[in-house]
């Protein structure tokens, strides 16, 4: 009896063991590309994997989330000017000087940046002359296309300024600055975090993952939910044949969702949609009409009409009965197409990339392209870190609701 | 018509319009267009300056060029090889780990199971991206590994093209298995404690029970979920496409078609009717599966 109990203890920690060891290995990529992500990127490449990295970095976060994109960022400023200037005939010559500025409004707000002044000229309401110390306040228009890696401004413009209040020998000048100045490899910028974000290329992604994803959203509770309370209580004609072809559908959608992909395109580019953000959401959410369908309709069936009745009885309408019985009751099968609709149009990347332009596209088309270009001015980490930074509401969803994910695809035995 | 099916109606009509304009309109385009000239040129609209002629019907043309094309054949055969190696290796994983996973010798099952469900949780776009890192042949861990196992010329998983073929084995594996272990560790819970006490009492032992208690039970959901997903396997086309679409561009009938459209030399037309055909076998091979195993009433749940 002793040994044979014996034998179970070392048969279990045998089997526990193993399926540890297996889980591991399973899991070992996921955890792979997270190591990659937050080692330096310059290190990758020559030095050996290691399974607990040795220098933990964020900077590839960092470059993702922060890095400047280079697109053209143009916002309101206020500031200082001070420098040497000499007042002549109406006019204000700025000699040597600096403009220092603070972005007030918008989601760059905090920005500040210093710019060296030199041969700016104002129209000022002044019949004196003068020479000396400059000293005022200004306002205007801060355009910026390039930033240096070492923080200097490689290429912006200051437009439409106005001077106030400024002073020069105790003469009073304020008016318009004549023309723009143009700030090439000189002065300084600094970037709130918050406005580093909103000009990252990232963000520019981002917005369009998030606008697509939530149209798709909104799109398929309203294609779906209406349909999947007709299919599960009414009875009407056409109904069972509606349903089964739906089912049918599902089975071979990804093949014929490819399949169809050459007409949809043409279809696309002759009415004129081409490169319009809507028109995926429309796709998307149009797309996964059957599956969904059938989703919610297998959820209203678990909910009995014993529910509806006593709503009835109780001289509840039809409208009553949907807005207080039902739709609170579903809402966890209203969540789970949701969540779904989210997902699919969070990922997609192939009609996106057909049928956008780079300014329009979503993440998923990014990070494809990103992986195009590893070695050749992409590192691994960054491409790591952005990979996981598209992932994550995509799982965190995921995590959420596998329960019902879960349930509602083995019960309905729909898709894999 | 009666009340209920006119508010029927107009409560299925949103989606079944969208759907039937954005999915099924398409589709029924594509037929057509298999039967078209439609190339770079004159499709979508056709341009006069370009030496092909405006859009017509060429009848079966376009399908005798695919039926003779070797690439086709190419791409027909392997995806053949593909759905057989990677369907035997996706249900020999499924069933091992379910078995695994389910053994009341494991402690801490439930642990596993659920962090066992991740791959599912990831985007197919990022799980692939994981395994081109993976599978790198300078940077990738697994030939790190085996370089330091003393293997001195590992293969290169990307451009190799069986290689490369051997890790989209892998890959389908690992994106499929959290599917294959739901549906099986579903049916073996389903199985009868009794049943297999029963069995126990009688001197059955470990492979004698699998054999003639739990196969005979869980054998329908098993048989289901591999028609899935060997269905899965023939429609593979994101996988191929990620992981390196140049090379297996004669491996993979959709992808074949793809390419055929949106590669370096479009005709629409031919790319349409590759679709075409490969939409009709996958018809016939599930109708056929279907019927085989008498799965329809699975199939409606």
């Amino acid at each position: 009896m002793m040994g044979r109990r014996k034998g179970e203890v070392i048969k279990s920690f045998a089997l526990t063991l193993l399926a540890i060891l297996i889980m591991f290995i399973i899991l070992f990529p996921v955890y792979y590309i997270f190591t990659v992500s937050i080692s330096p990127g310059s290190t990758l490449a020559t030095t050996e994997f290691h399974l607990i990295p040795r220098n933990v970095s964020l900077d590839s976060y960092r470059e993702v989330l922060f890095g400047f994109s280079g697109s053209k960022l143009s916002e309101d400023f206020r500031g200082t000017i001070e420098g040497s200037a000499h007042l002549q005939e109406g006019r204000l010559y700025v000699v040597q000087g600096i403009i220092r500025g603070e972005v007030k409004y918008g989601p760059f707000t905090g920005m500040t940046f210093e710019v060296p002044a030199k041969g700016l000229i104002f129209d000022v309401q002044s019949r004196e002359n003068a020479q000396g110390k400059l000293e005022g306040k200004v306002s205007g228009l801060f355009i910026l296309t390039r930033v240096n890696e070492d923080g200097t401004i490689g290429f912006g413009l200051l437009r439409n300024v106005t001077l106030t209040g400024g002073k020069i020998e105790n003469t009073g000048v304020s008016g318009r600055m004549e023309r723009y100045a143009v700030i090439r490899n000189a002065g300084t910028v600094h970037f709130t975090n918050i406005g580093k974000f909103i000009n990252s290329k990232f963000f520019g992604y981002l917005r369009n993952s998030l606008f697509i994803a939530a149209l798709t959203v909104l799109l398929t509770l309203l294609f779906v939910v209406p349909a999947a309370y007709a299919f599960s209580r009414m009875k009407f004609f056409g109904r069972e044949h509606v349903l089964y072809f739906y089912l049918m559908f599902t089975q071979v959608a990804g093949g014929l969702g490819i399949a169809g992909l050459i007409a949809l395109y043409g279809m696309i580019v002759r009415l004129g949609l081409y490169d319009k953000l809507p028109v995926l959401a429309f796709i998307y959410a149009s797309g996964s009409v059957p599956f969904n369908t059938w989703l919610l309709k297998g959820y209203i069936d678990s909910i009995s009409p014993d529910f509806d009745e006593a709503a009835l009885v109780d001289g509840a309408g039809y409208l009553q009965i949907i807005r207080y019985v039902l739709l609170p009751m579903a809402l966890p099968g209203i969540a789970t197409v949701a969540i779904f609709s989210f997902i699919g149009g969070w990922t997609e990347f192939i009609l996106a990339s057909l049928l956008l332009q780079q300014e329009h596209q979503p993440l998923s088309v990014w990070i494809y392209t990103l992986l195009g270009g590893i070695g050749r001015g992409i590192d691994w980490s960054y491409f790591a870190a952005a990979a996981l930074l598209f992932a994550l509401p995509v799982f965190v969803t995921f995590m959420l609701a596998q329960n019902y994910i879960k349930s509602g695809l083995t019960v309905g035995g729909l898709k894999e | 018509m009666k009340k209920t099916t006119t508010i029927a109606l107009f409560l299925i009509l949103p989606g079944m319009a969208a759907f039937l304009f954005f999915n099924l309109w398409p589709i029924i385009y594509s037929i057509y267009l298999a039967f078209t000239n439609a190339q770079l040129g004159n499709f979508p609209v056709y341009n006069p300056e370009s030496s092909v002629g405006p859009l017509r019907f060429v009848g079966l043309e376009n399908f005798r060029w695919v039926l003779e094309n070797e690439g086709f054949r190419e791409a027909f055969k392997w995806t053949w090889i593909f759905v057989f190696t990677s369907v035997t290796l996706k249900v020999s994983a499924g069933i091992f780990l379910s078995l695994l996973y389910n053994s009341r010798y494991v402690k801490g099952k439930t642990i596993y199971r659920s962090l066992l469900i991740i791959p599912w949780a990831l985007p197919l776009l990022f799980s692939v991206t994981v395994w081109k890192f993976m599978f790198d042949p300078i940077f990738g861990p697994i030939n790190q590994l085996l370089k330091s196992i003393g293997v001195s010329n590992p293969p290169n998983w990307i451009n190799d093209p069986l290689w490369a073929f051997v890790a989209l084995n892998v890959i389908e594996v690992w994106l499929a298995y959290p599917f294959m272990i739901t549906v099986i560790t579903a049916a073996l819970q389903s199985v009868p404690e009794t049943l297999v006490e029963a069995a126990i009492i009688d001197g059955a032992n470990y492979w004698q029970r699998i054999r003639h208690v739990v196969l005979p039970i869980v054998g329908k959901p098993i048989a289901f979920a591999t028609i899935l997903t060997s269905a899965a396997s023939f429609q593979y086309f994101m996988v191929p496409y990620i992981y390196n679409a140049g090379l297996f561009e004669n491996k993979f009938l959709l992808l074949y078609g793809f390419r055929k459209a949106f590669g370096a030399n479009p005709h629409y037309g031919r790319a349409s009717a590759v679709m075409v055909i490969a939409t009709l076998i996958l018809a016939v091979y599930m109708y056929v599966n279907v019927r085989i195993t008498k799965l329809q009433e699975g199939a409606r749940g």
